[in-house]
């Protein structure tokens, strides 16, 4: 069976997983669908099975390498990935939906009922798994074409099989040659010599082929005996297999050897054994050593990521006038001999001009030559964004060439294409075409400040400067201070006694001024009236009494119950008499006796004073 | 003039005084402008040599007017680019912290402080306090010190001429309506000043420290034959809760602590 044939029924299987549970893995997340399919379920244990695991979904970039399940009754003999896209324009929206394919091949280490586990995906916070598989692997080989026959397997059944160590019967591998670059194909050609009675060929143990990537040209469905003298003794020889071999890594790599089993029929002396009897020997290669040397370091280009062989690369595109927002399809093909299966993407310029989206992958190989060869083809999907002349520079895929033993680059024309102005809805707004998302492209720190005018020193902060503490203080000396002033205010607008007692001796004062103002007159009654109207005054306020009814028996009972010395209270009488008769009376006309009666005065109100009156 | 007119009077008076009184203080700070005009120039040629990528030169000439004693944030902010530009990242952290501290509202050293962190070795997970604590913290973390010293002042003085006005004036009516507003400005006061008091109790009971050598060990006690506990990177900000003898015990965002030679870190804000 071809790997090509293989990765088909595998895609096929996938496709038809796919549309038989519309349901179940979609019902997970619309966006992605993760299946696991093999290519066949039961097989034999020489037999390889292919494992295909296929993630698709419309926005699958950066999609890390499914995590393949615990294998401990396979051995992972070659892994490889293909992926494809699918594009729909739809009002002008592209849409696109891509699907890898990672591919495994697993070769079974026991016979009996076997179970593929669960692969597992972890995208975007949402894990997926596949359905395990069940596989059931026989003795021998399940499907009848992949192993040689000679002739028809004879009744008897078979015994143990004996090594065999006579060069009447002997398999070999011959290489190509010996020294290759890595990545440089080695052919390997299996060829098994025989000059004895074979009845019946089984492979027993095929090689894993660990370091290499291999590509079967050749395998033999029925043996084609050809004859040929070795040693002077005459061999029938039939060629098993061809391979290509792409060394992965450098280095002296091994190739493991390759076992048939063989049933060879024994000449009987025993004349009624018509058939004979058969006998079971193995056969073995001898292992053959390859070595690898790594590709040089010196005039590796900057754009080399790992092509080996000789190649020329082509692109065209599908048209040379489109519409701005119009796709257009841009083929670029790459031809030549090498392990085109591995052979990286080539390196396209960049596309400002353009949105461009994810190839589409195809490969044709041929082996007829023994050598692989082929082309393999990226069609990308590009949209110009504006109107005018774009240009598409060159592409290019740098190789090493391991006849010429140095670097070469392929590269295409550049490709210009006219670009005619688009619909209008194109460039309006939400289409998806003209507006996207601003790319960050690179991260660095914020840029400096300028200089500031004032380059004013941040010291100690304000809160610990003593003065700005002291400060704090008047605020709250304002309060209180008001609270107080507000506390007297309510008094001497609430207790009328106090109010008058505080007022008595600035009201007494004022008197007294306007009677030291009246000293000068002619006549002493308004000078007497003015010193009488304060002493008055002043007693009536201290006492809470009034002015109108104030008589000389109130004010010395008044007087006495304030404590009051007698001698002072009988003074204060006196001359508030003496007062009052000058008003009426003349006489006291002299300045001088109205000073002393004024100075009289103010010396009886400050001794009350200081009584505590 | 009224009694009552010519209390108002002389309280605004007053108050007017004080704010004057503390705008001098605040204006005098220490710096001839000799040298301010100085450390003008040098800031000039500092910011030329950074354009010109010359940040060696830049870094050093940042650091020569940091050590004239100007302190100023654009200064700060810039040496800890030249710092960055130079692969110093644990310097850059430390000269972006300390910027912070003096204008905490920045957006070009939030970013850079950021990427800066983003760079360094030691992930460490950094839990979220809960909504209500960032919201009660967010005055006190998105003002600096004069800051918020300067909005309590002046919610202080409204306060305070608010109530010696309500407690004066006569009409019921006005006095009520007064005296309400001062409540609202006592408990704004209260909020701003609680905040700055919180504000400066954090500074003095943490003490940050940035890790400034390229992997330091953290070990169980202050000295070499303690057993290793685990290793801090260049970069990373801790707590430094203890310090003896040139070794300071640190204590990492999750918890884990360890003593650390005292020169391979350096303190946000130096005692």
């Amino acid at each position: 069976m071809s790997f090509r044939a293989t990765h088909i029924s595998a895609l096929l299987a996938a496709l038809l997983l796919l549309a038989a549970l519309p349901g179940q893995s979609r019902a997970q997340d619309e966006e992605l669908t993760f299946i696991a399919s093999v290519d066949r379920t039961r097989l034999g244990l020489d037999d390889h099975l292919v494992l295909t695991v296929s993630v698709s979904g419309s926005d699958i970039g950066g999609i890390p390498e499914p995590i393949l399940p615990e294998l401990e009754d396979f051995q992972l003999v070659g892994t490889n990935r293909s992926s494809s896209s699918q594009y729909t324009l739809v009002n002008g929206k592209m849409t696109s939906s891509k699907t890898i394919d990672h591919l495994y091949t697993l070769r079974p280490k026991k016979i009996g009922q076997l179970t593929i586990g669960p692969a597992r995906l972890d995208f975007r916070g949402t894990s997926y798994r596949t359905e395990p598989i069940k596989i059931e692997v026989v003795k021998g080989s399940a499907t009848p074409q992949s192993t040689p026959r000679a002739q028809t397997q004879t009744p008897s059944a078979p015994t143990v099989p004996e090594e065999l160590a006579t060069d009447d019967m002997f398999v070999r591998v011959e290489l190509d040659r010996r020294t290759v670059y890595v990545g440089e194909q080695v052919t390997a050609t299996y060829a098994l010599y025989n000059r004895t009675n074979l009845v019946n060929v089984q492979y027993d143990q095929i090689p894993a082929f660990t370091g290499f990537w291999t590509e079967e040209i050749f395998n033999a469905e029925r043996l084609n005996f050809q004859q040929q003298v070795i040693g002077g003794k005459r061999y029938q020889v039939a060629v098993l297999k061809k391979m290509a071999l792409f060394p992965t890594t450098s280095g002296e790599i091994e190739v493991e050897p390759l076992q048939l089993v063989c049933d060879l029929r024994q000449a009987s002396r025993d004349l009624f054994d018509f058939f004979g009897r058969t006998r079971r020997v193995r056969i073995t290669t001898q292992p053959v050593d390859i070595t690898v040397k790594p590709l040089p370091a010196e005039g590796q280009p900057a754009d080399f990521s790992g092509a080996v062989g000789q190649y020329t690369l082509t692109a065209r595109i599908d048209r040379t006038q489109a519409a701005a927002g119009e796709p257009v399809e841009l083929t670029v093909e790459i031809r030549g001999k090498g392990n085109l299966k591995t052979l990286p993407p080539p390196r396209l310029p960049p596309l400002d001009d353009f949105k461009s989206f994810d190839p589409e992958i195809s490969e044709s190989i041929s082996r007829s030559g023994g050598r692989i060869e082929g082309r393999k083809t990226y069609r990308y999907v590009l949209i110009p964004r504006e109107e005018g002349s774009s240009l598409i520079d060159a592409i290019t895929l740098a190789f090493f060439d391991p006849v010429r033993e140095r670097y070469q680059q392929a590269g295409s024309e550049p490709i210009t294409i006219q670009v005619l102005p688009g619909q209008e809805e194109t460039y309006s707004p939400g289409t998806g075409l003209s507006k996207e998302e601003i790319r960050i492209l690179g991260r660095d720190i914020r840029y400096i400040k300028p200089a500031p005018g004032d380059l004013r020193r941040q010291g100690e902060p304000l809160y610990s400067h003593l003065a700005f503490q002291v400060i704090q203080v008047f605020p709250l000396l304002a309060v209180l201070g008001v609270i107080l002033a507000r506390r007297r205010r309510d008094r001497l607008s609430a207790d009328v006694p106090y109010a008058r007692r505080r007022r008595a001796m600035k009201t007494a004062r004022r008197h007294l001024k306007e009677a030291e103002r009246l000293i000068g007159e002619t006549s002493s009654a308004p000078f007497c009236a003015a010193l009488y109207k304060g002493l008055c005054q002043y007693l009536a306020d201290k006492l809470n009494l009034t002015v109108a009814g104030l008589t000389s028996q109130d004010l010395r009972k008044e007087l006495s119950q304030r404590t009051i010395d007698q001698d002072l209270i009988r003074r204060v009488i006196d001359s508030m008499s003496a007062c009052d008769l000058a008003r009426f009376a003349p006489g006291g006309e002299r300045t001088e006796d109205r000073r002393r009666m004024l100075s009289q005065a103010r010396e009886l109100i400050s001794r009350l004073e200081k009584a505590g009156l | 003039m009224t009694a009552s007119s010519r209390t108002a009077f002389s309280t605004v008076i007053f108050f007017t005084t004080a704010l004057l009184a503390a705008g001098v203080l605040i204006c005098s700070t220490p710096g001839t402008s000799r040298a301010r005009s100085a450390a003008a120039g040098l800031l000039e040629q500092a910011n030329q040599a950074y354009e010109e990528g010359r940040y060696q030169d830049a870094s050093r000439f940042y650091e020569d007017i940091l050590a004239s004693g100007i302190l100023h944030p654009t200064v700060l902010y810039n040496l800890g680019n030249t710092y960055f530009k130079t692969d110093r990242l644990g310097k850059a952290i430390l000269a972006y912290e300390r910027t912070r501290l003096l204008i905490p509202r920045d957006e070009d050293v939030a970013a850079n402080l950021q990427l800066a962190r983003e760079l360094t070795v030691d992930k460490i997970a950094r839990e979220e306090p809960p909504l209500l604590i960032r919201w009660i913290t967010s005055p006190a973390r998105n003002m600096n010190f004069d800051e918020l010293t300067w909005i309590s002042f002046i919610l202080y003085l409204l306060t305070a001429a608010l109530a010696v006005i309500g407690i004066w004036v006569r009409p019921e009516g006005v006095r009520k309506k007064i005296l309400v507003s001062a409540l609202v400005a006592g408990v704004l006061l209260v909020l701003a000043g609680g905040s700055l008091a919180g504000k400066i109790i954090w500074q003095r009971s943490v003490n940050r420290a940035v890790i400034l050598s390229p992997a330091v060990d953290a070990r169980s006690g202050p000295g070499e034959d303690y057993t290793r506990i685990f290793t801090a990177h260049e970069g990373t900000t801790v707590r430094v809760r203890q310090q003896r003898e040139g070794w300071r015990l640190i204590a990492l965002p999750n918890g884990l602590g360890g003593w650390i030679p005292e020169n391979t870190a350096e303190l946000i804000s130096p005692r």
